[in-house]
């Protein structure tokens, strides 16, 4: 079986599914800050529901892009449950597991500092990495493609009229997407890199 | 909109009257010399926001940043005093933070303004004559 865990927003999903597709267990979960109220206890109620951890034979972990602490945290507890379990974790983007959605999507948001991360998804694979730019980059970007738009953001990145569907991360479409007889690497958080690199503007003299 | 106090209880009174207008999500950026007194301006700010009394307040400058609870609404207190590059901020969770709907207070808050969203307030704190301390909303 596979354990699924997406923290990457505050729209949090965990589940457990059969190698053949089936739900064991799912929970869907709102995220804070901290994520140690809501997530561990619901680890526990998983795994009492599951009454035997050995059935668990690999992790899928979402990695984002979204949340800077959010990807870290789920990152971190599936490694830690890695260790713990003896089983692999595998590193998914977030943006694959989008339930229901067609072949190929674009799937963008807000990177903040008025940037703006575009991304396809083809057959359940991120293709290339985000890529960054302004909002005229964005719109350009949707309207040359013409695929069907996705955000994982909690409002969309532009404007209503864009057509951008807002949706969730499904864990158990996040299952799907690990491909048990891969050897995982250690999942990496996806990072949208700040385009910007600026000294300080001011260099206080404390003594 | 500018004031002078002339006690750091005075500078912590207009600062805890200003608490009462404060919503989630706002932030305040503090400017000014060592000592200007941005520190006792968010000690005044915890308390107009019921920020339990008890908690000491200091200026976060090897922690980075204090998270206050228990209060109208949380308070995360910065001080970029000792950071050394944007990323440093970035690799804090900063974004993470500012989407918390809590209320941000920073010190030293010049030294990254590119990472202060446009709707931050700007609150300037200078020496005035015999120990007073002008305190000035800056347009940024
Ligand atoms: N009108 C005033 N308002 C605020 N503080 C005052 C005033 N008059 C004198 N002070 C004194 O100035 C000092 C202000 O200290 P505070 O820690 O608030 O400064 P700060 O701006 O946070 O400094 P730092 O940059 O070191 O963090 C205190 O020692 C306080 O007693
Ligand atoms: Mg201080």
């Amino acid at each position: 079986m596979i354990l699924a865990l997406d923290t990457s927003s505050n729209h949090g999903d965990l589940a457990v599914v059969s190698l053949d597709g089936e739900s064991i267990f799912h929970a869907p979960f709102r995220t804070e800050r901290s994520h140690n109220s809501t997530l561990f206890p619901l680890l526990e109620e998983m795994f009492e529901a599951l009454g035997d951890r050995s059935l668990l034979s690999h992790i899928a972990v979402g990695t984002g892009p979204g949340s800077y602490t959010g990807c870290r945290i789920g990152i971190a507890a599936t490694q830690a449950l890695s260790l713990a379990l003896g089983i692999p974790v595998t590193g998914v983007p977030s943006i694959c597991g989008i339930l229901g959605a067609p072949q190929h999507i674009a799937v963008c948001g807000d990177a903040r500092r008025g940037s703006f991360f575009y991304v396809e998804v083809k057959d359940g694979v991120m293709i290339d990495t985000p890529i960054l730019g302004d909002q005229e980059f964005l719109v350009k970007s949707l309207a040359c493609s013409g695929l069907p738009a996705f955000s994982l953001d909690s409002r969309s990145p532009l404007d209503d009229s864009q057509n951008i569907t807002l949706a969730k991360v499904d864990a158990m479409t996040l299952a799907s997407r690990v491909d048990v007889n891969i050897p995982s690497e250690p999942p990496t958080p996806i990072y949208l890199a700040a385009p910007f690199v600026s000294t300080p503007k001011v260099r206080p003299t404390r003594t | 909109m500018s004031i002078t106090t002339h006690s750091p209880e005075e500078t912590e009174a207009f600062a805890r009257n200003l608490a009462a207008s404060l919503k989630e999500g706002d932030i305040l950026a503090l400017t000014g010399d060592l000592g200007a007194g941005k520190t006792h301006f968010t000690r005044g700010l915890a308390n107009g926001l019921n920020i339990p009394a008890d908690v000491a307040i200091s200026s976060p400058t090897f922690s980075i940043v204090q998270e206050y609870s228990g209060g109208r609404l949380p308070l995360y207190h910065f001080d970029f005093y000792r950071l050394e590059s944007p990323h440093d901020l970035l690799d804090l969770g900063w974004d993470d933070y500012l989407d918390a709907g809590a209320i941000t207070v920073i010190e030293w808050a010049d030294k990254f303004p590119e990472l202060l969203p446009p709707h931050t307030s700007w609150w300037h704190l200078s020496h005035g004559a015999e120990g007073s301390r002008t305190i000035a909303e800056k347009i940024h």
